[in-house]
């Protein structure tokens, strides 16, 4: 039997979870892909949407700051003052009040021939007034050239240096109120972007915003990647994405167009984080409904298979422990597994009851055999005992368990022996049957044991086992040896004197002993034919003895020639025939000195019997046709004569002993029946066949022997 | 010089009616009644051929035949059986015998039996 390793219940288990757990995970790399790749779309439009409100936020800035300075440097007192540089407009313009109400920190004023002649600070969160570097002076210098020759024409940008904040300026000439110039220098108003301006930018955007300068020393890991991928790429932005932050980077030139701030934009990745909470959730509910599925499916095929088949594999593994099965044994259900174990339990019963059946009949066999009266053994193919039965071992005065594996032909003597192990080599031939008689003296008086030998074979024709079958035939051996003497006496003792009286009767009827009247002659021809029926009879009577002992019907076949033994018992039959007026034809169809190898004498009286039967019942005057043929390996006589052929229902006992048809009775009262039953038997010891067709008008009797 | 043959046969009557077939075909006919007396007969006639009963009582035909098998004077002459019961099988294992004919006496007639004695002179002539 094979063992189960792994039950049905921990594949499917198995096959669940590892399924549920691919398909989950197949599920979420889908999703989060997707969802991903969408948010993240999202969040890149946020930020660039942030770094644009930068950018609006900044240009507002100069927006305003050009509108100021425009108000200052479009007006006549200005236009006055770059001239004279006079106290009054210093007093009451250049006020911190101004300052702040301005939101600016610096006013810086370029005479014509390109000078600083006069500047202010503030800081608009202290109140204090500081001095401007030199550096940043200068700058301012340089940007004022920058100024198109128009009079309402202005520049603005951003104008970094080391020792100050970055600083939007607006610079623009000085001309007169009604717009006339020449222009009379150049007005600058400056606002660094300190925090107040940072915190106005973040208002738009709502998130931290930091910036750091391009030149700076310690720029840190995050801007100085970003400036480079900036430079590098064709987008003045730089996305940036950690777990919980996405950060975005932009440029802002300086007033000479070159790079000079970076502005970084963090904002917290709240799409993305819900977007991972969506996918999370998903997974989530993707799993453990996965899991349900499972466990639901599991109890499902639980109940309608598992559990069912299970119970079949019980009943099954019962079975094979030697218990019987359960006839009540039922699984429900219309499907297939209760279809199966139904036919199974009713196979299985049937097994059972067969098996029961058997045992019972094996039982029956054994009682039989050991109580019977003849001996059985079994041996196997060296002839070495397998069993013998109680009346073996105790008429060979041998115990059974001692004879187990002995060899059979070691107990016997020498010449026994002999015998049996050539009688044995039929047992390696179909029908695989061998019969031996055997001599043993038992209580002191000779037996004769007649064994029945018979072979077990495979496929191939070699022998398994041989059973034998050892009957007491002392007494068919005295009946044989009666039988014997009863046939002697008859041939001798019967024959004798019937010889006497053909031959005396022939000495007479030869006119030996004088010449017989008409009467006389007449008489004796009666003696003739009483006593040649009487010999006939006594033939038959020694045939049929011969026939049904089987060792002494021999036939001896030797090559003979047939056709002129035909011609003879022709001739023999001839005055017979003639006595009805019947004509007896030989249809010769065989060379006529080819010798056929067969008993022409048992032959020859198959031939007799046939034709004589053939002359008693045909009607006068006709023919009778004697047919010799070669037929494919046979060779085939037939016999054929016109009679009133033989009755339908006693067709099937013709050959049979002592039998006679109603009509052979009325036309002939003496047959004995046992012509055509000794020429079966002669035609089947050729290993041939005989056979008749009859109708009302004729009748043929057919025989063919194997040529060769 | 007629043929001459000798007749060993225990039933007087068909001793009697075989020999007066065969004498009217003109052979010199000697006949024995059992074994022992047909013995030294042969052996003083020397026939050319002997028909020979099987069934006989005490000194059988088959022991007469092993008998004058083994002399070399004996041992040619052509023997005719004849028999009332199935004479080969009683003949089973006597291969070496010179027997020319079985005759089965009940289903014999006379004349047969002379034409079978005929015959049998005749192949001896050949010899």
């Amino acid at each position: 039997m094979v063992a189960i390793k792994t039950s049905l219940r921990k594949q499917i288990i198995l096959f669940g979870i590892i399924t549920t757990f691919l398909i989950s995970g197949l599920l979420y790399y889908t999703l989060y892909a997707a969802i991903r790749e969408g948010f993240n779309k999202l969040e890149d439009t946020a930020v660039d949407r942030n770094v644009t409100r930068i950018n609006n936020g900044i240009e507002s800035n100069f927006t305003f700051l050009t509108a100021k300075s425009g108000d200052w440097a479009h007006w006549d007192q200005t236009y006055e003052f770059i001239d004279d540089l006079n106290q009054a407009y210093i007093d009451e313009n250049m006020t911190d009040d101004a300052f702040s109400t301005l939101d600016i920190n610096l006013a810086f004023y370029i005479n014509k021939v390109g000078q600083r002649s006069y500047y202010r600070t503030y800081d608009l969160k202290t109140g204090e007034v500081f001095s401007l570097s030199e550096e940043l002076s200068n700058r301012l210098l340089e940007a004022a050239k920058d100024i198109p020759e128009e009079l309402d024409s202005s520049v603005h940008g951003l104008v970094t240096s080391k020792d100050h904040l970055p600083l939007f300026i607006v610079a623009q000439h000085i001309i007169r109120s009604d717009g006339s110039g020449p222009a009379n220098g150049v007005l600058i108003f400056g606002r660094f972007l300190d925090e107040e301006v940072l915190v106005g930018l973040e208002k738009s955007t709502i998130f931290n915003i930091e910036f750091y300068q391009m030149d700076q020393e310690d720029l840190p890991e995050d801007v100085i990647t970003a400036r480079q991928n900036i430079q590098n790429g064709k987008r003045n932005i730089y996305i940036s994405r950690k777990e919980k932050d996405i950060t975005g980077y932009t440029i802002f030139n300086d007033f000479w167009g070159s790079p000079s701030l970076i502005f970084r934009v963090d904002s917290p990745r709240e799409i993305a984080y819900q977007a991972s909470l969506t996918v999370d959730y998903t997974l989530y509910v993707i799993v453990v409904a996965g899991l349900a599925y499972c466990l639901f499916g599991y109890v499902f095929i639980k109940k309608v298979v598992l559990n069912r088949l299970s119970a079949l594999h019980n009943e099954v593994r019962d079975i094979t422990r030697n218990k019987n099965p359960d006839p009540n044994f039922v699984i429900k259900g219309d499907d297939e597994i209760g279809y199966l174990a139904e036919k199974m339990n009713t196979m299985l019963i049937k097994l059972a009851t067969a098996q029961a059946t058997l045992e019972k009949s094996e039982k029956r066999y054994k009682g039989i055999v050991e109580s019977q009266q003849d001996m059985v053994i079994r041996l196997d193919s060296n002839f070495r005992f397998l069993y013998v039965n109680k009346i073996y071992s105790q008429l060979m005065h041998l115990e059974s368990d001692k004879l187990i594996g002995e060899n059979f032909l070691h107990n016997l003597t020498k010449e026994e022996a002999a015998e049996f192990e050539k009688e044995f080599k039929h047992l390696k031939r179909k029908p695989y049957r061998a019969y031996i008689e055997q001599k043993v003296v038992i209580r002191r008086l000779i037996h004769w044991i007649g064994w029945e030998f018979f072979a077990i074979t495979d496929k191939n024709g070699k022998i398994i086992e041989i059973q034998g079958e050892g009957r007491d035939i002392t007494k068919l051996k005295e009946i044989d040896q009666l039988k014997s003497e009863f046939v002697s006496l008859a041939s001798h003792q019967l024959r004798t004197p019937l010889s006497s009286i053909k031959w005396f009767a022939e000495l007479l009827n030869g006119n030996n002993m004088g010449q017989l009247n008409a009467d006389q002659k007449d008489c004796l021809k009666q003696i003739i034919e009483s006593n040649d029926r009487m010999i006939k009879l006594v033939n038959d009577l020694l045939n049929i003895s011969h026939i049904e002992s089987a060792n002494k019907f021999n036939i001896k076949k030797a090559p003979t020639n047939l056709v002129k033994i035909i011609r003879s018992i022709i001739k023999e039959q001839t005055p017979l025939a003639k006595a009805k007026g019947l004509n007896i034809i030989f249809e010769n169809n065989f060379p006529e000195n080819q010798l056929v190898n067969l008993d022409g004498e048992k032959i020859g009286e198959v031939i007799q019997n046939l034709l004589t039967n053939a002359i008693k019942y045909s009607y006068n005057g006709n023919e009778i046709i004697i047919n010799l043929q070669k037929k494919r390996a046979n060779l085939q006589l037939s016999v054929k004569n016109t009679g009133a052929g033989i009755d339908i229902n006693q067709r099937g006992h013709i050959f049979e002993k002592f039998f006679r048809t109603e009509s052979a009775r009325l036309i002939n009262t003496q047959g004995s029946g046992l012509g055509l039953y000794i020429a079966k038997a002669i035609v089947e010891r050729h290993n041939g066949k005989i056979w008749f067709t009859s109708n009302k008008k004729t009748t043929t009797f057919i025989f063919h022997v194997p040529l060769g | 010089m007629p043929k001459t043959i000798v007749i060993v046969e225990d039933e007087p009557l068909l001793l009697k009616a075989l020999s007066m077939q065969l004498k009217s075909a003109d052979y010199s006919i000697y006949t024995a009644n059992s074994g022992e007396s047909a013995l030294p007969l042969i052996k003083k006639v020397m026939p050319d051929l002997l028909m020979l009963d099987l069934m006989l009582p005490k000194l059988s035909g088959l022991e007469i035949l092993n008998i004058l098998k083994s002399s070399e004077k004996t041992k040619k002459i052509p023997v005719i059986i004849l028999s009332n019961s199935d004479p080969k099988s009683e003949l089973k294992g006597s291969k070496r015998l010179d027997i020319v004919d079985y005759i089965v006496k009940a289903n014999t007639d006379l004349k047969t039996i002379a034409e079978k004695v005929e015959k049998a002179l005749k192949i001896k002539k050949t010899k």
